[in-house]
């Protein structure tokens, strides 16, 4: 035999097997393209420019191990169903005379063809959506669009090196089954009876309490620091909790069901009962990965969308001015706290001539600094608390009445133990607060002021008091220093601020990083000077902090974010086309099994419309459960998300909520319209004679 | 008491693209009486399926009546067709028609249930019906797990389960090894005995030769018939044997002939 021929064999093969390989060939085209595109963009100089591109490379090249893991994962699955449905027709080559050998031969020839044609197809996809990708990711940054078309060789390289391996050691993988088979095997192994699918109760149990300590720790984490970690964690159980729920969970639940004798011998719910239980133990796997997939689109597309559309708001409150600076004292007096701010004046003022820049939406107060816990009996009452990442503990900030007058144009009067309320994150609606054993009345909120960005920053949820007058500031002050070194905690702080936009000298806003680097720069300077005694008399610097930050770091935020937005929108098509095409092959293995049923049944007298029916439920019911799985996995993930979030300084609930709410009608949406279209596979399978 | 009566029914297949017309059956005449055991022969196309489930009310024939127990089948509403084929006929196939999602003892609840029965009445039933099969013992199994004889006796307790008036048979034992078939004839002509009325189409000769009275179809219509009368299976062989050697070359009896004759009722 010639090898023309077996190559001709082979084509043929695809040919004929044209409704089962097409999608096969698309998802390989599919997974190809995705993994060229983020690769190349992992190498695109244009990226790498940007100012936050060197982040956005790490993140990018992350994706392209996502990206690869997945592929080896989901084309092994759906391979593994090609094969299936294609060993009686290999057994029949092997009876007319084709030895295994030849089998072998004839399979290499069609692993070739699918490699080429995928690679080559989703090479060029890759390419032309590349350019498309970059320019969206460029746009999504923030940044500028140039119209050179650029190809990485390296790249192309890389991909077609990888799914080559990929297809080989599917290759190899098939050979081996198919030379442990005998030909009998082959030839009925589609047609083989369905085995009675056995209750694992074990396993099914198993699920259940993996899948409740997933979602307990999703509940329980409070500290947005530890929150990565146990996500991390909670991911896999609840992964590992799915699939054995799903596919002996659902077994044992449904055979739990068939024991009930009154129950199961009911019309309406003999067959449908044992009918799921076959579907369910040979489409569980199948189910748990559509919803598996399913809760990972959500859960990344919610995550990044909110960071990015959240970016806006969060750059505003995490920098309100273009530069923040403060001294800090921990543990000194009201004179050096004085003497600090006067410092910080002269060292801004002589920064300011230096690099002939001027000041504008001048900020300046100053405040006591501390964190802080809320009582467990006495929700009003904080004592002191040593910064965790705990969300119990708050960061409190105290300022006086008359700085928040000046500096945010207001006019408030108040009594001595009189207090107004601010919050980041919480939200006080009590109407007394005591700090220390100090009860105060809270009077009303404290409208318009403007927090520190470290402060919007910080992962804990913070609160801002104001008070009378400087008198009940420092008792809170001496309240609180007393407790935090009695319990030998880190003692509160008295803090000189000072926000500013920088305007040049013909009265613009200084829009350009570099200036803003070098003003700080230059801030610098002079602090250190007058650290060395420029402006005579030192001030007891030893207790001092100095800090400074300025809004430079807004531009690479915005990046990063766009950045994780993007990728996280291209594997979410990614992983929305694999649902589809698990969906799919659902549908058509599903349509051939229910096609006899619908024969049977019809024969010991069901109606044509009752058979119908019963089936169209099952069918409904089982298109249903990776959509609800997904949805209660993602409202379980929800407070787990909106911690980690804080991380990246978004601490807006209400927008996740928006945002999740919204992805998942769409999601479901974007669902039931791929439902529909591979059902037609379905009913095209059924409705053959 | 005729329980069944075909009158000259007829049947032609228009395929799908409304090409040609297949005439599977012109003119089919014939009744059974209470507790009769009929067997249908005839080549291969001579339309003895079409025959069959026209009787099993799947199928409607473009003209000509069949009554069963004096309904005529063409007057059942569309919606109660499928009730009426539980409650008054059993099938058995070929290829058994198990659910394989069903334990044996399951596949032959299915009419029961379908038609509402409570579980203890159905558990009730099946005991003598499975002990009399000889299927006892794998109530609890799955059909992939059991020999085709023991599908097609699980099939025959799932057609006598509903006490059915009449059972159909298309090729019963055509899957079946020659002593699975044989236990399987034997099977029929015990349920036969008890007063069940019994139509098998069937190739074998064999099959045949156990019933009481064998059809013979060609070119769409009854062409033949024998009465097995007071003669043993190995007469009756012989003569189910003679007759087809005669049809087959070309036999010159014409069926109207013959039947008017009163066959060869002895
Ligand atoms: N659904 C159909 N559409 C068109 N023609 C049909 C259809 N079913 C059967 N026929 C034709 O009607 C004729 C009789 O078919 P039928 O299946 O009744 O034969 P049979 O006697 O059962 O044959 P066998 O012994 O091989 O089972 C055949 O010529 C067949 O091709
Ligand atoms: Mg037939």
């Amino acid at each position: 035999m010639t090898r023309g021929l077996f190559a001709k064999l082979a084509s043929a093969n695809i040919r004929k097997n044209r409704k089962i390989y097409a999608p096969y060939i698309f998802a390989c085209v599919g997974v190809v393209m995705m993994f060229y595109l983020i690769c190349s963009l992992s190498y695109d100089p244009d990226i790498l420019d940007f100012y936050c591109g060197g982040s956005l490379m790490v993140i990018l090249r992350l994706g392209c191990i996502v990206v690869g893991i997945f592929a080896v994962i989901f084309l092994f699955y759906t391979s593994s169903f090609l094969m299936k449905r294609r060993k009686t027709e290999l057994g029949l080559y092997n009876v007319l005379g084709l030895g295994k050998g030849h089998i072998a031969k004839v399979l290499a020839w069609e692993t070739l063809m699918v490699w080429g044609e995928s690679v080559v197809l989703g090479l060029i996809s890759g390419m032309i959506f590349g350019k498309l990708a970059q320019v969206c990711l460029l746009r999504m940054m923030g940044g500028g669009v140039n119209y050179n078309f650029s190809i990485s060789a390296k790249t192309m390289v890389i991909t077609a090196a990888l799914f080559a391996g990929i297809f080989g050691v599917i290759y190899i993988k098939n050979v081996i089954e198919i030379y442990r088979m005998k030909t009998i095997d082959l030839l009925y192994s589609a047609k083989q009876g369905e085995k009675k699918p056995r209750a694992n109760y074990v396993l099914a149990i198993a699920g259940v309490i993996m899948l409740g300590a997933g979602y307990y720790i999703a509940l329980a984490v409070k500290n947005p620091l530890e929150a990565i970690t146990f996500f991390f964690f909670a991911v896999i159980l609840v992964i590992a909790g799915t699939y054995s729920c799903m596919i002996s969970g659902s077994v044992a639940l449904l055979s739990a069901l068939k024991k009930n004798k009154t129950y199961y011998y009911k019309t309406n719910h003999f067959i449908s009962t044992s009918a799921m239980m076959f579907r369910m133990k040979k489409h569980g796997a199948g189910l748990a990965s559509i919803c598996i997939l399913a809760t990972m689109v959500l859960v990344m597309i919610s995550s990044t969308a909110c960071l990015y559309i959240g970016a806006d708001k969060a750059m505003e409150i995490n920098y309100p001015r273009d530069m923040e600076m403060q001294y800090a004292a921990y543990g000194t007096d009201r004179a050096t706290l004085d003497a600090s701010a006067l410092d910080l004046n002269r060292v801004i003022t002589r920064a300011m001539n230096d690099e002939d820049v001027r000041t504008a939406g001048d900020i300046e107060y100053s405040l006591c600094s501390l964190y802080a816990k809320p009582d467990a009996t006495d929700e009003t009452a904080f004592s002191c608390a040593a910064f965790s990442g705990d969300t119990s503990v708050i960061s409190v900030s105290v300022v006086t009445v008359d700085d928040y007058n000046k500096n945010f144009g207001k006019n408030a009067v108040l009594a001595n133990d009189e207090v107004l309320v601010y919050g980041k994150g919480v939200s006080y609606d009590e109407s007394v607060i005591s700090f220390g054993g100090m009860k105060l009345k809270v009077a009303g909120e404290a409208e318009g002021l403007v927090i520190r960005g470290a402060d919007a920053a910080d992962i804990s949820d913070c609160l801002y008091i104001v008070t009378a007058d400087e008198d009940v500031l420092l008792k809170i002050y001496d309240a609180m220093e007393k407790e935090a070194t009695a319990k030998n905690y880190p003692r509160p702080g008295l803090v000189a601020y000072r926000a500013f936009d920088l305007m040049s000298d013909d009265g613009l806003r200084v829009q350009d990083n570099d200036k803003l680097n070098r003003v700080q720069d230059a801030i610098y300077t002079v602090q250190s000077e007058s650290y060395n005694g420029a402006f005579g008399k030192p001030v007891k610097y030893d207790s001092l902090n100095f800090s400074i930050r300025n809004r430079n770091a807004a531009g690479e935020i915005y990046g990063l974010y766009g950045g994780l937005f993007f990728l996280g929108i291209l594997l979410s098509i990614l992983f929305m086309g694999a649902a589809v095409i698990i969906m799919y092959y659902k549908q058509v293995i599903e349509g051939y099994d229910d096609k006899e049923r619908f024969d049977i049944m019809q024969k010991v007298g069901m109606s044509l419309g009752e058979v119908k029916k019963t089936i169209n439920s099952q069918v409904l019911t089982v298109f249903f459960i990776p959509l609800l799985g997904a949805g209660v996995h993602m409202a379980f993930a929800f407070p787990i998300i909106a911690l980690m979030l804080r991380v990246f300084m978004i601490s807006d609930i209400s927008l996740l909520a928006i945002i999740t709410v919204g992805a998942f009608i769409a999601f479901a949406l974007f669902y039931i319209v791929s439902y529909l279209i591979t059902s037609r596979a379905y009913y095209k399978v059924v409705a053959a004679e | 008491m005729a329980i069944l009566e075909v009158k000259n029914v007829k049947k032609i297949y228009t395929t799908r693209f409304g090409g040609a017309k297949v005439q599977a059956l012109s003119n089919v005449s014939f009744s059974v009486e209470d507790g009769e055991f009929v067997a249908i022969m005839g080549e291969s196309g001579s339309g003895k399926t079409t025959l069959l489930n026209i009787l099993a009310s799947l199928d409607k024939p473009t003209s000509g009546e069949v009554t069963l127990k004096g309904m005529n089948l063409s007057h059942i509403r569309e919606k109660d067709i499928a009730a009426f084929r539980r409650d008054h006929l059993g099938f058995v196939f070929q290829d058994f028609n198990l659910m394989d999602n069903f334990s044996v003892m399951d596949n032959i609840f299915l009419p029961l249930v379908l038609s509402g029965k409570k579980y203890p009445e159905m558990s009730q039933r099946i005991k003598p019906i499975a002990a009399s099969l000889g299927i006892s013992e794998i109530l609890q199994k799955y059909p992939y797990e059991i020999s085709g004889g023991q599908k097609q006796r699980t099939a025959v307790a799932r057609a006598v389960i509903t006490n059915p008036e009449l059972i159909l048979a298309d090729e019963p034992t055509g899957a079946l090894d020659s002593k699975s078939a044989d236990e399987l004839l034997d099977i029929f002509r015990e349920i036969n005995e008890s007063g069940q009325t019994i139509l098998m189409v069937t190739h074998s000769i064999k099959a045949a030769s156990k019933a009481g009275r064998v059809l013979f179809i060609k070119d769409g219509e009854v062409f033949h018939q024998l009465y097995r009368g007071a003669g043993t299976d190995e007469e009756m062989f012989q003569r189910i044997s003679d007759t087809l050697t005669m049809l087959q070359a070309g036999g010159n009896m014409q069926a109207g002939g013959e039947i008017k004759a009163g066959g060869e009722r002895q």
